[in-house]
């Protein structure tokens, strides 16, 4: 899948500071990133470089404390929150490493959760969560409680809950993280289905293993973007297309 | 529509999950809600439910207004006839007052607010002929009132009430033309009233009675005696109107206040009524702002109750919040947004509040059911009176609307700083795995700080208020009345066929005194004209001579006509000069004692002894009913020399000092001295077989014994009352206030499991960890106990009025209730401060 020309998401020179007592924390330092539609990035790096607070801004669950979010074309980073609410529940899909489903809704209503935030009418719903379930494989487990599901079935809920409606960029955040190897594959698997399928990801990890499944790699540490690099598969891709005989730019 | 009821149907999972939390918040709002529920039940009761008469929308209640503006609720009858034949608003005007009448013979003795109890009364209503046409109602057999009845000299005839014609004829369809005999006249049943009919107020009268037959049932004496069918200023009826179809209370209120003013400008007397004020008749009472200022601090602790019990649900959403933050987290991730998220959060609470709602509504149904029966034998009246009250408690739709808002309301005084606060957590921390890590704001929340300290301080006030009405209770069981009750037997006298002069029941009164004194265990037995604890005492005016104070104008006086012993029969003691002697007493002396009230007003910093007061000449020629008129300036006013001062009593009412009190002499042929007072060496009760068998060898006499001690009972009943339901509230508040802090405090302990391993697993001892919870615990008792005693102060200013003797600030209640809450509340900290000591540290420092 090839990305397109116009990013879909941009961040300009993005820095956020914690402050903690008389501690001053930088955990990002001038960010400058494009992601375009159609992309799958992998934001790598080790512990404490600064990831998940990355990731926390793309999703708008917090803010930068200075420097610009551009998504879809339009300035992100100051938004008042019941925007900010509005914009994640309509542009964005979360993935999250601890799965985070709700224990006391169903497999069916986790996945219908953000639609009935957009106000959806119940029919519609339907048909996108039971399309969700069917794209992850877990339509047969839909009215099934979390608890009885195993963490890989539990992930897969959560990648049905994200993508079912149809957000412009799935931001996982170690989707592997709480896996076996085993699940861990399957979950990479489906994230490449939906990238095929045309869906933007951004994901999180520390898992070179995994970090190499995406089209780009952006290396951060000490909250700065050190490095920038193909994905093993698009290396793959361009690889397979230049022993066809193509002009690979 | 669809999202409510998917909040609705996500909120009873949750709590349906979570049982034990349910069930706790739903019990505790179920209290809260209950308590103030069964409030509300009663005020519907008395104050909303329509009366069970036909258009009751359409009665009116007519007050008049004096120069002052000051309600005047009795009307005279002539008054009433003028209304009644000049207004045009009304379908009609119903004038009627009540009446306690023994059953039988005539109690001998003259007026008194309190009861003998060893006689039956029966509650009557006296009412114009139109009573029954005007309100509606029907005899279910026999006929109701004609206008040939309200004739004066009319053969005097009663209507049986229902209840009273099911209990007392056992429902005899042929009780019409039989008898009843009250206060010693026979009165004709021509009727019973249709079931369900109890008239304009809850105590349902025996029977009704022309207002023509009023003198028959009084005793002689009594208010307006034989002056109300002749004097415009003989206030004796209270007036009811029905309003004709189409016409409003308002028109109905101008035409009425046109001819107040008419007959304000016609007979222009002193303390003549210059205006009416018409208020719904609809219910049973019509509160005035100054009434409802009196239910205010009963309102107020009722509503400090749910609010409580409020805090206490606030406590335990909070607590649940924290552990669903991640929830709240994801939800927020997900796109909701926050007045989404706090919707939802408060339907959940709503939830609760409905289903504590419909459980408090039971609570109160089932509470008010078992009590009322309890109350009613409870209060200190006669037999009869007990049976006659009705009050509806069934819940109507008032009461299903008022629980259903209720409900709602503490629903979201519970839920709703809980929702604000839980659906602002730091979401970048609470969607990672740290879920377990509450964020600060919850788990040292200052909000929880917050509630912990106003259910403390809430308790307190209630506390407080409650301490004061059980010691204001106390003081007056250990009140100094001034004289002595005990062992003191008080007997009405009379000949069961007194002659007209009453000279026979004067020389049986002697006779028996005489018969009395020789019978051993008798101590000393006196007359007198009112016994002690009778109620409002006598009045009269009284007068100094015009070169002394007051100038020489009347002014009230309360007062007494006793024999010489009489002071020796109560202990009441002479602190200056001496009692007036047998001789002075005999030769009609005009020699009089005085409380010490009455010296220092009268003669402050001088010695009374030797001056001269001016007393009613009614009181001289024992024209007792007459009293009044004293007061019109062309009195004379008989000169009385004070020979002693007795000390301050409460001779009639326990919560009031005399004042100005006289007690003036009894002369062997006065007819005022209608009491025997007995005072005996052992308990006077068991006197009472050896009374009446004294009386019966003197004559064919009426006795009516009653214990002073008794009449005390009777008067502390409505104190007790207040303090039990005071009591009741406070301990309540207590016990919601205690299970709140220690749901806090387990809350607080079990949140600091981790921290107490790690703190174990560097050397800390049980003690440390105890301290450290019960310092938090202490810090808020401490700030709860400060805000509870000034609110407590607020509660006691209120309560004033209702404390005998007892400083509104008492420090035995502040210290009290202060140190009792704060044991429970340390109480409330420690057990779950002590469990923390328990933490096994491999355990906790796994704990997530």
């Amino acid at each position: 899948m090839n990305a397109s020309a116009q990013p879909l998401l941009r961040l300009d020179d993005v820095k956020k500071v914690f402050y903690t007592d008389e501690v001053e924390t930088h955990a990002l330092s001038g960010i400058h990133l494009d992601i375009r539609n159609g992309e799958y990035v992998s934001i790598a790096g080790p512990s404490g470089c600064g990831k998940s607070t990355l990731l926390s801004i793309l999703g708008l669950l917090d803010s930068p404390s200075e420097g610009g979010y551009w998504l879809n074309g339009k300035q992100v980073s100051d938004l008042s929150l019941s925007e900010r609410a509005r914009i994640r529940n309509r542009e964005v899909g979360f993935i999250f490493q601890s799965f985070n489903l709700i224990g006391d809704l169903s497999v069916y209503e986790n996945v219908e959760l953000p639609l009935t935030y957009r106000g959806m009418s119940s029919a519609d719903r339907k048909k996108r969560v039971h399309d969700a379930l069917e794209k992850v494989g877990m339509a047969h487990r839909a009215k099934h409680l979390p608890s009885q599901l195993s963490g890989g079935q539990q992930q897969r809920v959560a990648v049905a809950r994200a993508v079912a409606g149809e957000p412009s960029i799935v931001l996982a955040d170690e989707p592997t993280g709480n896996l076996d190897s085993t699940n861990g594959e399957a979950v990479m698997e489906l994230m490449r289905e939906l990238h095929r399928a045309g869906a933007t990801i951004c994901m999180v990890t520390h898992d070179p293993r995994y970090a190499r499944h995406a089209d780009r790699i952006v290396h951060l540490f000490d909250g700065r973007v050190v490095e920038e690099e193909q994905g093993q598969l698009a290396v793959k891709a361009e690889h397979e297309l230049k022993e066809s005989g193509f002009e690979v730019a | 529509m669809t999202t409510l009821l998917k909040d609705i149907k996500y909120g009873l999972r949750g709590l349906l999950r979570k049982p034990g939390f349910t069930v706790v918040a739903v019990l505790t709002l179920a209290l809260g809600i209950g308590v103030t529920t069964a409030l509300f039940t009663v005020f519907d009761a008395f104050a909303l439910r329509p009366l069970p008469l036909k258009n009751p929308e359409q009665l009116v209640n007519i007050s008049g207004l004096n120069a002052r503006g000051e309600r005047m609720n009795l009307f005279s009858y002539i008054d009433y006839l003028d209304y009644r034949d000049r207004s045009d608003v009304f379908a009609g005007l119903v004038a009627m007052n009540k009446v306690a009448a023994p059953l039988g013979d005539a109690v001998p003795g003259g007026e008194s607010d309190v009861l003998p109890g060893d006689v039956e009364y029966v509650p009557l209503q006296m009412v114009s002929d139109n009573y029954f046409s005007v309100l509606g109602a029907k005899a279910e057999t026999g006929r109701a009132l004609v206008a040939e009845d309200n004739e004066p000299g009319a053969q005097p005839v009663i209507i049986l009430s229902h209840w009273f014609w099911e209990h007392r004829f056992n429902s005899d369809t042929g009780v019409a033309g039989k008898t009843l005999r009250l206060r010693g006249e026979t009165f004709t049943v021509v009727g019973v009233a249709e079931r369900g009919f109890i008239g304009t107020s809850p105590d349902a009268p025996a029977g009704w009675i022309p207002l023509a037959a009023r003198d028959r049932v009084l005793p002689a004496g009594f208010w307006n005696y034989r002056r109300w069918l002749t004097d415009r200023d003989a206030d004796s009826v209270t007036l009811v109107g029905r309003l004709k179809p189409g016409v409003s209370r308002e028109q109905a209120q101008a035409a009425m206040s046109l001819i107040a003013g008419q007959l304000a400008t016609e007979y222009p007397e002193d303390g003549r009524k210059v205006g009416v004020t018409l208020a719904s008749g609809m219910a049973f009472v019509h509160f005035s702002a100054e009434e409802l200022q009196i239910i205010t601090p009963l309102l107020l602790a009722v509503g400090l109750v749910l609010l409580i019990a409020c805090a206490n649900v606030a406590n335990l959403l909070l607590a649940r919040a924290a552990t669903r933050q991640k929830e709240i987290a994801v939800r927020l991730a997900l796109g909701a947004s926050r007045w989404r998220l706090v919707r939802q959060l408060l339907t959940e609470s709503m939830l609760l509040g409905v289903v504590g709602g419909a459980s408090g509504l039971l609570l109160s149904v089932w509470t008010l059911s078992a009590l009322y029966p309890l109350v009613i034998s409870s209060l200190p009246l006669p037999a009869g009176l007990k049976e006659s009250f009705t009050l509806n408690l069934e819940p109507d739709f008032r009461i299903f609307g008022f629980t259903l808002l209720a409900s709602l309301v503490a629903g979201i005084v519970a839920g709703l700083a809980p929702a604000l606060q839980a659906s602002k957590p730091d979401l970048a921390s609470a969607l990672k795995d740290e879920g377990s890590t509450l964020s600060p704001h919850l788990s040292q929340s200052r909000l929880r700080n917050a509630l912990v300290v106003t259910q403390i301080a809430v308790c307190l006030t209630l506390l407080v208020g409650a301490g004061l009405l059980v010691r204001n209770v106390r003081s007056i069981q250990t009140l100094d009345i001034g004289f002595e009750t005990k062992n003191v037997l008080a007997a009405a006298v009379g000949l069961r066929k007194p002659d007209a002069e009453g000279r026979g029941d004067v020389e049986a009164r002697r006779l028996l005194a005489e018969r009395l004194r020789g019978l051993p265990g008798v101590k000393s037995v006196s007359q007198a004209y009112r016994t002690p604890l009778a109620g409002g005492p006598a009045k009269t005016a009284a007068t100094l001579s015009a070169s002394e104070r007051d100038g020489g104008h009347p002014f009230e006086v309360n007062y007494n006509v006793v024999s010489p012993d009489y002071f020796d029969t109560l202990g009441l003691r002479i602190v200056r000069g001496r009692a007036f002697n047998g001789q002075e007493a005999q030769t009609g002396a005009r020699v009089v004692v005085i409380s010490e009230a009455t010296a220092r007003r009268l003669w402050p910093g001088e010695d009374p002894i030797g001056k001269r007061i001016g007393v009613g000449a009614n009181l001289v020629e024992e024209k007792e009913e007459d009293a009044s008129q004293a007061f019109g300036g062309a009195g004379v006013f008989p000169s009385f020399e004070v020979v002693g001062v007795a000390r301050d009593a409460r001779s009639g009412w326990v919560w009031q000092k005399d004042g100005t009190f006289l007690y003036v002499p009894l002369s062997p042929n006065s007819r005022l001295g209608q009491q025997i007072l007995i005072s005996t060496e052992r308990d006077a009760q068991a006197f009472v077989p050896a009374l009446r068998r004294e009386a019966r060898a003197v004559g064919d006499l009426l006795v009516s014994a009653r214990r002073p001690e008794e009449a005390l009972e009777f008067q502390m009943s409505p104190f007790r009352s207040m303090a039990m339901l005071a009591g009741a509230l406070g301990m309540l508040a207590l016990a919601l206030a205690g299970v709140g802090l220690y749901g806090v405090m387990s809350f607080v302990v079990s949140q600091r499991t981790r921290e107490i391993g790690i703190r174990v697993a560097l050397g800390a001892q049980p003690r440390d960890c105890v301290r450290l919870f019960m310092r938090q615990g202490l810090r808020l008792t401490a700030v709860g106990l400060v805000f509870g005693i000034a609110g407590g102060a607020a509660v006691a200013r209120m309560l004033a009025s209702a404390l005998v003797d007892l400083s509104p600030l008492d420090p035995a209640s502040f210290g009290s209730a202060s140190i009792f809450l704060a044991c429970v509340a340390l109480l409330s900290c420690y057990i779950p401060a002590r469990r923390a000591t328990k933490v096994d540290p491999m355990v906790a420092l796994r704990y997530e």
